[in-house]
Parts: structure tokens; sequence; C-alpha cells
């Protein structure tokens, strides 16, 4: 199984590659959009330095969820039947399609801390906390994502009812980087808080992987 | 519907009714608040309604563990449905009872303490398992999905519900579901409890009201079923063709 | 009649029993019946011939042959695990290459590149092989689907409208492909409703009407 994923991870990074989609017109989008807040704020330095962790993170989660609604190799209903026929299970489907979408959010949220950085004046604080909480956020955003693509799938209005449904449960995963910063900041110790979003990102991956043969079986 | 369960339903609706004005009897007769005075008295529309929201969202949980392990539609779709649609109702009015009691006390119509936004955000994801079982004609399509995300949105109660503990927040932190003794004059414990009995009444009449539009629509639905797709579509009608 | 059958296929016929095997099977999907009641079996080397009107379920019956849909009621045994179906809409991303494409195919099969440059010469692609998807033409990508059969090998083959948007020198494919399939042991189901040359090779025949099998 673990075979059958990297080769669909990687045709997915492929097309990603290819089409430059996702990422080359998502990121600039991100980066419009803080500095959208910046200017109707006022632009005002000492007050953006003050929000910049809580701005990057709710910019990730809102953007980021868009990264999952990319036309990958086996996100069309024909392809993925193939994959069904060549043998390939559907959880195994699944994982690849989280991975891919997770490189991307991980991708964004890089972009996104360098343009916090020198826009808003953010401070990283505790690089191995950031470190940290960028798969993790990453991943569980991907994972919401993704499932979410498949309960709206074909629904009408099937693409806002994804990111209303990703973005309210991903709430902890903004969350938890600032308040692990924050936490950080003032002595304590911010891996709780990321320990947290690992939690909310396993859950949500389980749920997933459950999810994904069980909803198979009513596709058309 | 046999005229014993409509007896039954209706001895369910007229108990709701009457336990709603002794509930209402209660509130008002029941000791002032010490800090808020009578202002307070909205505690008895405002948690019953949280209680009962927080109820229908469990039942509705419930009803999509039992479609996924591929129980009758008829009676669990139907009644993940009902309950789903009153759970929105309930929570929209805790949102809305809780607005109208913060703005003289805490100044503000709306603040940003954790019991309110973890509401607010259970509201969303309510709201979207109601848009998408609307976005779904197929039935077996629309149970299953849904079922799943009724499943994962259930989690963020016992988020709400501990969100005033695990965060420092404006909002009253529990008083009766909570270790020790309840920290509530008894008499308005009273009060509150009738008043969470009638609203769960009240619910359950809404609920079965609903359900009931559920099955019909889920009759009408299989009933539909018995025209082969092959019999739409014929050969067509050229009638003649001039050369 | 093209000789389909031989000592091998016969012996494996009566050895193996049925490649696929629809039992009573239904199928709802939208509020509509468009399978009702189907039961059908397929043994090694037979290849049938599905003909029907449109929306009498053709499509539907190979889908759910292939394990791609759980039938609403009723059962499908299938004793192979190699199923390919060659539907109407191309399984193919349109940002990657024809060999691309087939490279996906091949890493899950456990072939090569080699195997996937020789499919696409097969099928007269051999020089088409790093044209993105998009920039075929109908016809070329359907002959692509037909070069990933010679990688996928299926036991059981299940085409769909086969020869649309086929010219003349590739409407051979299909016969090749149906033909490589018999020889291997594998069996065939063709759903269409104009065989033309194709119902020379037919040892069977389904007529589908209104979600209905007759055989």
């Amino acid at each position: 199984m673990t075979a059958d994923v990297m080769a669909l991870l990687r045709t997915e990074l492929r097309v990603e590659r290819r089409t430059g989609g996702t990422l080359l017109v998502l990121a600039p989008y991100a980066v419009a959009a803080l500095a959208l807040v910046a200017i109707t704020t006022g632009a005002d330095l000492p007050l953006l330095r003050r929000l910049s962790p809580g701005l990057l993170w709710a910019v990730v989660v809102v953007l980021g969820v868009l990264t999952t609604m990319r036309q990958g190799y086996a996100e069309d209903p024909t392809r993925r039947d193939l994959l069904h026929l060549l043998g390939m299970r559907p959880e195994a489907v699944w994982i690849a399609r989280v991975l891919a979408a997770a490189t991307l959010v991980a991708a964004l949220e890089v972009v996104l801390t360098v343009a916090a950085v020198v826009l808003l004046d953010l401070a990283v604080g505790d690089p191995l906390l950031h470190a940290a909480a960028v798969p993790v956020t990453a991943l569980g955003l991907a994972a919401l994502g993704v499932l979410a693509r498949d309960l709206a799938d074909g629904a009408r209005s099937g693409v806002a009812l994804v990111p209303l449904v990703v973005v309210p449960l991903a709430v902890p995963l903004a969350l938890a980087p600032v308040q692990a910063r924050a936490v950080a900041e003032a002595g304590g110790s911010g891996w709780t808080w990321i320990a947290l979003a690992a939690l909310v990102t396993t859950v949500t991956v389980g749920v997933g992987i459950a999810a994904a043969a069980n909803l198979q079986e009513v596709a058309s | 519907m046999t005229p014993t369960a409509r007896r039954a339903r209706t001895g369910r609706d007229v108990a709701a009714v009457c336990v709603l004005a002794i509930g209402l009897v209660l509130a008002v007769t029941a000791p002032p608040d010490r800090l808020q005075g009578d202002l307070q008295r909205l505690m008895y529309v405002h948690v019953p309604a949280a209680w009962t929201g927080y109820l229908a969202f469990v039942v509705t949980a419930v009803a999509s563990v039992q479609i996924l392990r591929r129980r009758p539609l008829r009676q669990w779709d139907t009644l993940a449905e009902a309950s789903a649609t009153v759970g929105v109702l309930f929570t929209a009015l805790t949102l809305a009872t809780g607005s109208i009691w913060g703005r003289p006390v805490w100044g503000v119509w709306w603040t940003w303490d954790a019991r309110l936004v973890t509401t607010a955000l259970l509201l969303l994801v309510y709201l979207a398992y109601l848009a998408l079982r609307r976005g779904i004609d197929d039935p077996e399509v629309r149970a299953r999905r849904s079922a799943w995300l009724g499943v994962i949105a259930v989690v963020q109660l016992p988020i709400v519900h501990m969100s005033v503990v695990w965060w420092r927040t404006l909002h009253q932190p529990p008083t009766v579901l909570r270790p020790g003794d309840p920290s509530i004059d008894h008499a308005m414990l009273l009060a509150l409890l009738v008043n969470v009995l009638a609203f769960t009444l009240v619910a359950w009449s809404l609920l079965d009201r609903r359900r009931e539009l559920g099955v019909l629509r889920h009759d009408r639905e299989r009933d539909a079923v018995t025209i082969p797709a092959g019999l739409a579509v014929t050969a067509p009608d050229l009638g003649t063709i001039d050369v | 009649m093209a000789q389909l059958s031989s000592p091998t296929t016969d012996a494996m016929r009566r050895a193996v029993g049925p490649v696929v095997r629809a039992d009573d099977v239904s199928l709802v999907r939208g509020g509509v019946w468009v399978l009702d009641g189907v039961t059908v079996r397929l043994d090694a080397g037979q290849v049938a011939l599905c003909r029907g009107p449109n929306g009498a379920g053709k499509t539907s019956l190979l889908r759910v042959l292939a394990g791609l849909v759980r039938p609403t009621a009723g059962s499908v045994t299938l004793a192979v695990r190699q199923v390919d179906l060659v539907g109407h809409e191309p399984a193919l991303h349109p940002d990657l290459t024809l060999a691309e494409n087939l490279q996906v195919v091949a890493a899950l099969t456990g072939r090569d590149h080699r195997d996937v440059d020789a499919a696409l010469t097969h099928v007269g692609l051999g020089g088409a092989g790093g044209r993105r998807a998009a920039r075929c033409s109908t016809g070329m990508r359907r002959r692509a689907e037909f070069a990933r059969l010679r990688l996928t090998r299926p036991c059981l083959l299940l085409l769909d409208e086969p020869a649309v948007a086929l010219d003349g020198d590739a409407r051979v494919l299909v016969q090749d492909a149906i033909t490589a399939t018999v020889r291997r042991g594998g069996s065939v189901v063709v759903a269409t409703h104009a065989p033309g040359p194709l119902a020379d090779l037919a040892t069977a025949r389904w007529t589908v009407r209104d979600g209905s099998v007759t055989t």
C-alpha cells in the first residue's frame, strides 16, 4: 500500500508542478489578503506586529482550504475508478490526496510566514515550535479539506460548502500555533498547544481513512 | 397514525404546554439574582435552549452512527435530519437570548468569549449539515454523507461545554454540570430544571412533526422509484421527412 | 466466426467456473431504478455482446460487474483480480502527457517505462507519448486507453462503446484487445448499440432493456 500511495503522491505533485495552478495563484492571493488587512487597519506597525501571528494563521486556514479543492489526478471520478480497478484501496487514495494537499498547504504556510515577517513585522518566536506547527496544521487542514470535499462532492453549492465545513472545525488548528507562541513568550511550554493540534489532526486523519471506503460504497 | 399513537402524541403536546406554563411561573417567581436582578431571568430560556440544542445534536450523532451501521434509513435518517433541524433552532435561540442578555450585562451584543465563539461555530457546522442534505438528491448518498458529518460535528459539543473551564472567559462557568455541589440557589435551580424539562418536551414535539415530514418525503422518494430509467427514453419522433 | 475457443480456454472454463457472476442484481441511483433483478454469468474465454437502447442500463451493468458500483440488492461475484473498463471518458489527466498518464498505471501494475513505450507504439501512438493529453485529439486519447490495456492485462475486460472516436485503422485495436484478453483466458463484455464486426467475436449476446437483461 505504501508504494501505491507514494506513486499516486508523486503523480499529484507532478500535476501540481505542471500546472502550477494552485500554489502559484494561491500564494500571491494569500499575501494580498495579508496586505489588505494591513491597509484597512491603518498600517499601524506596532498593532500589526501584535496581531501578526493570528493574522498569519487565520489566512492559512481560510486560504489553505482552497488548496484542497484543486483539480488533482485523483480528484476526477473517472481516474478514481481507474485507481480502484488497478487495485488501489480507497484509503490509500485518500491518504495520497491528503499528503499532496498537505504539501501545498505547508508550502503556503512557509510563503505566508515570510510575507508576515516582511509585511507585518512578525516575530516568529521559537523557530522549533513554528517548524513543528507547519506540518501538523498542514496535515490537519488537508485532511479536513479532502474529507469535506468528499462529503460535498456533487452536492449543490458543494463548492461553498467545503470552506463552511472546514473553517469552523479548523479553528483549533489556527489557534494552536498562535497560543503556543504566546505561551512560549510568557515563559511556559507551547508544546501542549502543538500537541492539541496534533490530536485534532490525528483524529481527522483517522475519521477520513474510516470514511474513505465507506463513502465509496454509495458512489455511482 | 394509529389512534393510540395520536393520543400519545396529543398527551405529550399537552404535557409540554403545561410544563412550559409551570416553568414560566417558576421563572417569574424565582428570587432575582443578587447581582443582575430580574435581567438574569433570561437564564430560564437561554440555558434550557442551550441544553436542548446539545441534546438534539447528540441525537443526530446517535442516529448518524446507526445510519453508518446500515440500519433502516426510514427510521434513522429522518431522525438525524429532524433532530439537527431542532438543534439548529434551539442553538440559534441560545445565541439570540445570550446576545440580548449580554448587551445590558456586558455592554456589548457580542464578545469574543470562548463559549460564545464555540457555540457560534457549532451552529455554523450544523447549518452546513442541513445545507449538505439539501444539496444531495440521492437518498442513500445523502444519508451516508450527512451521517459522517453528523458524527464529526458532535465532537464540538464537549469543547463548547468545557470552553468556559479551559479558557478564562467572560461567560459564566458551568453551574450545574460541574464537579461538586451546584453553585446556584435551590429555588432558581428548580425553575431552571423545570424549564429544561419543558424545552425538552417542546423540542420533542417539534422533532416528531419534523420527522413526520421526513418520513413522508422518504416514502415518496421510495415509491417514485418504480419507473425503470430506460422507459424515459424512446425513439425520437421525427414525423414525416420531406425529401 | 473467429476461432476464439481453444483446448486451453475450454479447459480453463471448465476448471475455473464463471469469471464474473451477477445474481439478481438491482441498482437504484438518484431515485431511478437502473437495473432490475439482473442475473448473468460470464465464463472464461467468453465474449458477451451487450446491446440495448440509450438509458437501458448497459453502462451501469458494466460498472456493477467491474465492482465500481455496489448494487442496491443482489450480489456480484468476481473470480479474477485484474479488471479493466474502457468507458465513455478516457481516464487521463489533461495536463500530463500520454506517457506520464500510462506511467501511473505502470507504477501500480508493476510494469516499467519500456512497457509504456511498447504499449504506445502498439496502438500507433509511439511518437505522441510526450504530448499532453489535453493537446491530443479524442481519437488519440481513446487509443491511449487501449494502450493501457496492454499494461493492465485484464482477465475481465469491459468495453463501453469502444469504437467511438476511433478511425478505421484504430478499430482493429478493439478486436485486438478482445482477442488478447480471450487468449490469456479472460472474458470480455462489450456494450454497444452498433456492434459491426464485433458481432463476429461474440460468443454470447445480452440484451438490456429497461434495467433487465436477457441472455
